[in-house]
């Protein structure tokens, strides 16, 4: 069995937030206990809707924004909302990110391999020669020629922006790639040149992704195993396969039909669901997804939302009639 | 009976590096009742289309020209769009033409509530009295699936979802029954279970309305879902033209053809993804010959050299490629 990369234990992540002046803060939970198992080699997926929490989760473990309770373990470091900055640093240094949108992820002022080395400079490498070299051994690698490297980003289109964000991901030799929606802010044409891009870049440094996406088509596609997460909840987690060809949640359910195919041929029962998702501040300890679920009962509404249930090797879901179907 | 009847729209951007050919001789129609879809990538000049038809661009920095330019209103009578005043569009606007928009906030007035916005469209186009005004408003929003309508009436754009406040555009555009609504990229803001209510609401709407339907979109999972017919436009022009059917299950343009590749199928079990080549060609600097070119696999020397015109290879489908889907078929082995 592979390595275990990283691992969260009940991963909490709430905000603070002031409903009126003199009132008691409200609490805006964004993650809610959740625990993922990253596998050396893997591409994990994670999907939800906008607002569910996956953004939050992911910068939870990059420490770009404090961890409320729980922890994670990764590359052997234990880090929890006390650890310190040298902790921190320790972990970080095994970790790059590639956000969604690379009009704003790239600074405008730098020319390419300054952007690319950044990442080199800030980890106290300061010789420019060195620093340029780098970047050019790995610009190629990412589909760019070396005269890029002097230019700056204006002149670049959507897709060899998020070229230049990912070969400055790589420069560090980190080894767990956080991609952000790394494909959405781009043409269609163009995702799968990213997508096919970050699979090589995959074999050649034998990295580890999660991807953050809300393209399900995508993540059935690209990854090996996947999260569905619903308004800071993890719902249900399990091997991609498996949870795509059975999904035991109404919400894992209700998201698949939403899909969009544009092969004719398949034709799929689309289950609609009524009304939004529930506001995150202060929310209740049933199930988060009652008021939608078209399968909801009594029992739903008052009793908590249980914990995860092995329903299948490594495919866990929450919901008190997972185990029925 | 067409709706909607366009020969040659060309639209031509003064931008200060130069002209930017945005729209290069599109012929469209749209007939009764029909749902029509445009598709394509940013850029491809689709968007601009749908303003034209409603008469949104100003002039400068837009030009826009066409041989014709029709559209047809409930009692028949033909309207030459281009030659409309400002004064005359904005009657035709809202009772027979309207317009959903792909981000539904920029569009709502943020100091006025949503019950006061859609009471405009009664209190212009029909003379109503403010409190009739309101009654037909809270109807319409009943009608649009929003829950409790007298709340939300008296709340502000800022506090509601998006999915309601394109609910509530929705309602703004179909209060009057057009005979056309232009829905450009109306559900790409939202989430995929929202989206999936939203295209069935304008369905819905359209359906008994009898509105005919423009859709303006880059999703042919969403085409696929709404229209009957499709354009598919890539740098300025229409490369091929077709019944939805017809074109997800043999596209003969190969653009058509790598787009709809590029999405695998959900029960398809890939390695790697169908790539396109390249980039978007930027609007200043079209390639000489055909616009694809540069991006084709199939590509020969008089593709490079002289533009193909749209070919009508019968059944509606039009093509904008020298060869035949056999004869790609033979070029690729």
């Amino acid at each position: 069995m592979a390595e275990i990369l990283l691992k969260t234990n009940n991963l909490t992540v709430d905000f603070k937030i002031k409903k009126s002046l003199f009132g008691k803060p409200g609490r805006l939970s964004a993650v809610q206990n959740a625990n993922l198992e990253i596998k050396r080699g893997e591409i994990y997926g994670l999907v939800g809707e906008s607002g569910c929490g996956k953004t939050t989760l992911a910068n939870a473990i990059l420490g770009f924004v404090p961890i409320t309770s729980g922890s994670f373990e990764c590359f052997g470091h234990k880090i929890d909302a006390k650890s310190s900055a040298a902790e921190w640093r320790d972990v970080r240094r095994h970790m790059q990110t590639v956000f969604q949108d690379p009009y704003s992820s790239l600074t405008s002022r730098f020319t390419v391999w300054q952007i690319i080395s950044e990442p080199l400079y800030i980890a106290g490498e300061r010789d420019e020669r060195v620093l340029r070299e780098r970047a050019a051994a790995l610009i190629e690698k990412v589909g760019l020629s070396l005269q890029d490297l002097d230019r700056y980003v204006f002149e670049f289109s959507g897709g060899q922006r998020q070229r230049i964000a990912i070969a400055r991901a790589l420069i560090t030799n980190a080894e767990l790639i956080i991609c952000d929606e790394p494909t959405s802010a781009l043409d269609v044409s163009v995702h799968s040149q990213i997508c096919n891009l970050l699979l090589d870049l995959r074999e050649d440094f034998e990295l580890t992704y999660l991807f953050i996406s809300h393209n399900l088509s995508l993540i059935k596609h690209i990854t090996d195993h996947m999260s569905v997460m619903y308004l800071g909840e993890v719902m249900e987690s399990g091997s991609t396969a498996d949870i795509f060809k059975n999904p035991r949640t109404p919400y894992t359910e209700a998201l698949m039909s939403a899909i969009l195919e544009v092969n004719p041929k398949t034709q799929r029962e689309r289950i609609i669901l009524t009304g939004e998702a529930r506001s995150p501040i202060d929310p209740p300890s049933t199930c988060r997804f009652a008021n939608r679920c078209p399968k909801a009962t009594e029992l739903c509404r008052i009793s908590p939302l249980p914990s995860a249930v092995e329903i299948a090797p490594e495919h866990f879901a929450r919901c008190h009639f997972c185990a029925e179907k | 009976m067409n709706v909607l009847d366009i020969k040659n729209l060309k639209v031509i951007f003064r931008t200060e590096e130069g002209f930017v050919r945005a729209v290069e001789g599109v012929d469209l129609h749209i007939g009764e009742g029909e749902r029509v879809a445009i598709v394509g990538e940013s850029g491809c000049g689709k968007s601009v289309t749908s303003l034209a038809c409603m008469n949104l661009l100003t002039t400068p920095p837009a030009y826009v020209t066409a041989d014709s330019f029709v559209f047809t209103d409930h009692d028949g009578h033909k309207h030459n769009i281009l030659e409309k005043t400002e004064n005359e569009m904005l009657a035709l606007r809202a009772e027979e033409m309207a317009m959903i928009f792909q981000d539904p906030s920029t569009f709502l007035n943020p100091v006025m509530t949503i019950g006061e916005q859609l009471d405009e469209v009664f209190i212009y186009h029909m003379n109503m009295k403010p409190k009739d005004a309101r009654e037909c408003s809270l109807a319409m929003m009943r009608k649009v699936g929003i829950p409790d309508p007298e709340m939300r009436a008296s709340q502000y754009p800022h506090e509601l979802s998006g999915g309601l406040k394109q609910r509530i555009l929705i309602a703004m555009a179909t209060s009057l029954s057009p005979r056309l609504l232009i829905a450009d990229e109306p559900t790409t803001a939202l989430d995929v279970t929202i989206q999936a209510q939203i295209l069935r609401l304008i369905s819905e709407r359209c359906a008994k309305e009898k509105m005919s339907l423009l859709m303006i979109t880059h999703d042919l999972g969403v085409v696929r879902e709404m229209a009957d017919r499709v354009y598919v436009m890539y740098c300025g022009k229409i490369v091929e033209e077709g019944s939805i059917e017809e074109i997800l299950k043999r596209p003969q343009h190969p653009y058509t053809k790598a787009l709809i590749d590029t999405v695998p199928g959900m029960d398809e079990e890939v390695d790697r993804f169908v790539q396109i080549p390249h980039n978007v060609p930027h609007p200043m600097h079209k390639p000489q010959g055909c616009y694809f070119s540069n991006r084709c696999a199939y590509c020969t020397d008089l593709c490079r050299t002289k533009q193909p015109p749209l070919f009508d290879r019968g059944d509606g489908r039009k093509i904008r490629c020298y060869y035949t889907p056999e004869e790609l078929w033979l070029k690729s082995y």
